[in-house]
């Protein structure tokens, strides 16, 4: 214990002079400006300008009846060519002519996705039946799943993200650092000539990296609850912690197959990628095939965004815990043999 | 004590084998010197007799305990100063001490003590990667003294040394030796070595040549005869002579007595001229 102990004071006063402290606390103060200054929404839709020249505007009304922003539609001929010349990415609806013989033109630039054309065209299909007094009957109602959550303004709905692979990449990419490093100096050398031994060197890493992805988490956690989010402390800094240790033990048994930053350098990228892939399934959430569940950082990701974005909603922690514990119990496995056969054999 | 049985090593298994049959033993309490020019496979017996190499072959044994059979205790008891220093740059000199102190068990030196004994004390809060190259070699050497080693492995501990401050470090080396410690010596600098060792070994192409003390192997390789200058008519005249032989003694005591002269120098070989003499190369 003294000895692990001993090691992780040496290890906080490199990370300290190495500089990694001071980079983990700007990468926190970017993320506090991300968190404070993003917009709560951003237009991801293309926007649309519509034209209603129709006999007694009837297609503005069906549309204000069916809850359409009244803003989409234009004053006049003028007002709709000016929205048009405006913006590249927009959808130009022009309608003419009377309710029971209406002309639809749709304007779409030749970038703007079909699936978009698609969605307007369907959309003004149904507003031109409410505007010919023509409903089916059908009864449309809107489920809430998990009525407890929230729809979590952009700002915080980055936090996650924030903390999960910015955690990743502190353990990774950060200890392989100290390991090059102690290789380049020969420290390594000699402490194998000393009766330190590898569990409390892996030991004293794991403190020192876990450590400053709770510092970090504790900060980014802490901008996001000044901005409204009401955050599982325990729970969200649980699972960085634990999914801080696993990539600090992979990375330090991964660092263990190379000499330098070079040589590990694209391996090492292509690893922290792969760690990364889950973001796309959290930004596109239909996006989720079984290899990217199958990425560690997935569980972490979405577990965390539960703690963060909507803590107490009954989502079953357990199994994605768990597999989060297994992985880092094998990371554990794969770190001790690597540095026990290979970095305190070499 | 320290026996070493019969060493072979191979790096790549191709049967080239960097040390071949290394055998000696070193007493408790004795200086051993390893003397060989660079490549000769000084540092891979030192390797694997330190533990950081794997023995392939051959048997190492530290008061009769194979050094595979001690463990992590093994560490414990040595001290091991490397020919490059190898130190955390970051760290000052007193951390370097201080941390290499906490990896051991039981009594260490206080770090500060030895910074002073190495002449270091002004530097103590400085960054090591501030030092020059000779300040980190006698960091690393004070580090080797941290534990309180009963056994030290010393490799080329004055190298890039000013004349005093080696002066210094064999001092110490000296004192601990009178303290009981036994010290394995790696080094191409005879005279250190002649001054230092108890017995030394000469080390080439993996194989040991020669191992006596340093004065047996200066009596048994030298010439025994002693060379004396003399000044005639303001020449100088060269006369080598055998002590051995009764003409030769008249000679020399007529020589001196005459004071005609100017330098004597005994013919007694040093330990590189007889290094030279066995291997036919020096130890540059």
């Amino acid at each position: 214990m003294k000895n692990a102990l001993n090691q992780a004071l040496r290890d906080w006063i490199l990370a300290w002079r190495n500089g990694h402290v001071a980079v983990v606390l700007a990468i926190m103060v970017l993320m506090w400006l991300l968190i404070f200054f993003l917009p709560a929404e951003l237009e991801l839709s293309n926007p649309v300008a519509i034209l209603d020249a129709s006999h007694g505007a009837s297609v503005r009304r069906a549309a204000a009846e069916a809850g359409m922003d009244g803003q989409m539609f234009a004053q006049d001929q003028a007002d709709y060519d000016a929205r048009m010349a405006a913006d590249p990415n927009i959808l130009g609806v022009s309608v003419r002519g009377t309710p029971d013989a209406l002309s639809v033109t749709i304007e779409a630039g030749a970038h703007v996705p079909p699936a978009s054309v698609a969605a307007l065209r369907a959309s003004m299909d149904a507003i031109i039946r409410l505007a010919r007094g023509q409903t089916d009957g059908t009864e449309m109602e809107t489920v809430v799943l998990r009525p407890g959550s929230r729809r979590a303004p952009l700002s915080l709905t980055g936090v996650p993200v924030f903390l999960v692979f910015e955690a990743g990449i502190l353990g990774f990419l950060l200890v392989a650092v100290f390991v090059f490093q102690e290789k380049q100096e020969g420290t390594l050398r000699a402490y194998r000539a000393a009766p330190g031994g590898g569990a409390p060197y892996v030991a004293a890493k794991l403190a020192v990296f876990v450590g400053l992805s709770l510092a970090y988490g504790g900060g980014v956690l802490a901008a996001a609850a000044l901005k409204g989010a009401r955050p599982d402390w325990f729970g969200a800094l649980g699972t960085l912690a634990l999914s801080s240790a696993f990539m600090t033990l992979l990375g330090l048994g991964f660092a263990t197959f190379f000499r330098n930053l070079s040589g590990w350098f694209f391996p090492g990228l292509g690893i922290l990628l792969l760690n990364m892939a889950p973001f796309f399934s959290y930004a596109r959430p239909s996006f989720n095939p079984a290899w990217i569940k199958a990425i560690p950082s997935y569980d972490a990701l979405f577990l965390i965004r539960d703690y963060v974005l909507n803590p107490g909603t009954g989502s079953d922690a357990a199994a994605p815990l768990l597999r989060i514990l297994a992985w880092t119990a094998l990371a554990a496995v794969f770190c001790a043999l690597a540095v026990r056969l290979r970095l305190l054999k070499e | 004590m320290i026996e070493v049985r019969d060493v072979y090593h191979d790096y790549e298994g191709k049967g080239a084998y960097a040390v071949q049959g290394v055998s000696f033993t070193i007493p408790d309490g004795a200086i051993f010197g390893f003397l060989g020019p660079s490549g000769a496979g000084k540092s891979t017996v030192q390797g694997i007799m330190t533990g950081l190499l794997r023995l392939q072959k051959g048997s190492v044994r530290y008061d009769g305990s194979d050094i595979g059979s001690m463990g992590r205790s093994f560490f414990q008891r040595i001290g091991v100063s490397f020919e490059h220093p190898n130190l955390y740059g970051k760290l000052t000199g007193y951390e370097n001490l201080k941390y290499f102190a906490g990896l051991f068990q039981g009594p260490t030196e206080d770090p500060m003590q030895l910074l002073d004994m190495v002449g270091l004390a002004d530097a103590a809060k400085r960054r090591a990667s501030a030092y020059s190259k000779g300040m980190k070699q006698r960091l690393v050497f004070a580090r080797a003294l941290i534990n309180k080693p009963s056994i030290l492995f010393l490799d080329e501990p004055t190298s890039g040394l000013d004349p005093a401050t080696a002066e210094r470090i064999k001092a110490l080396i000296l004192e601990k030796r009178d303290a009981g410690c036994t010290v394995f010596l790696t080094t191409h600098n005879m005279l250190d070595a002649d001054r230092l060792c108890d017995t030394v070994a000469f080390l080439n192409s993996g194989r040991i040549v020669a191992m006596d003390s340093p004065r047996e192997l200066k009596l048994a390789y030298g010439s025994r005869s002693v060379k004396v200058e003399t000044r005639v008519d303001g020449r100088i005249e060269t006369h080598t002579l055998f002590p051995a032989r009764e003409e030769d003694r008249n000679q020399l005591s007529q020589l001196i007595s005459s004071g005609t002269a100017e330098t004597v120098h005994s013919q007694e070989a040093t330990l590189e001229e007889i290094f030279i003499k066995l291997t036919g190369r020096g130890l540059g």
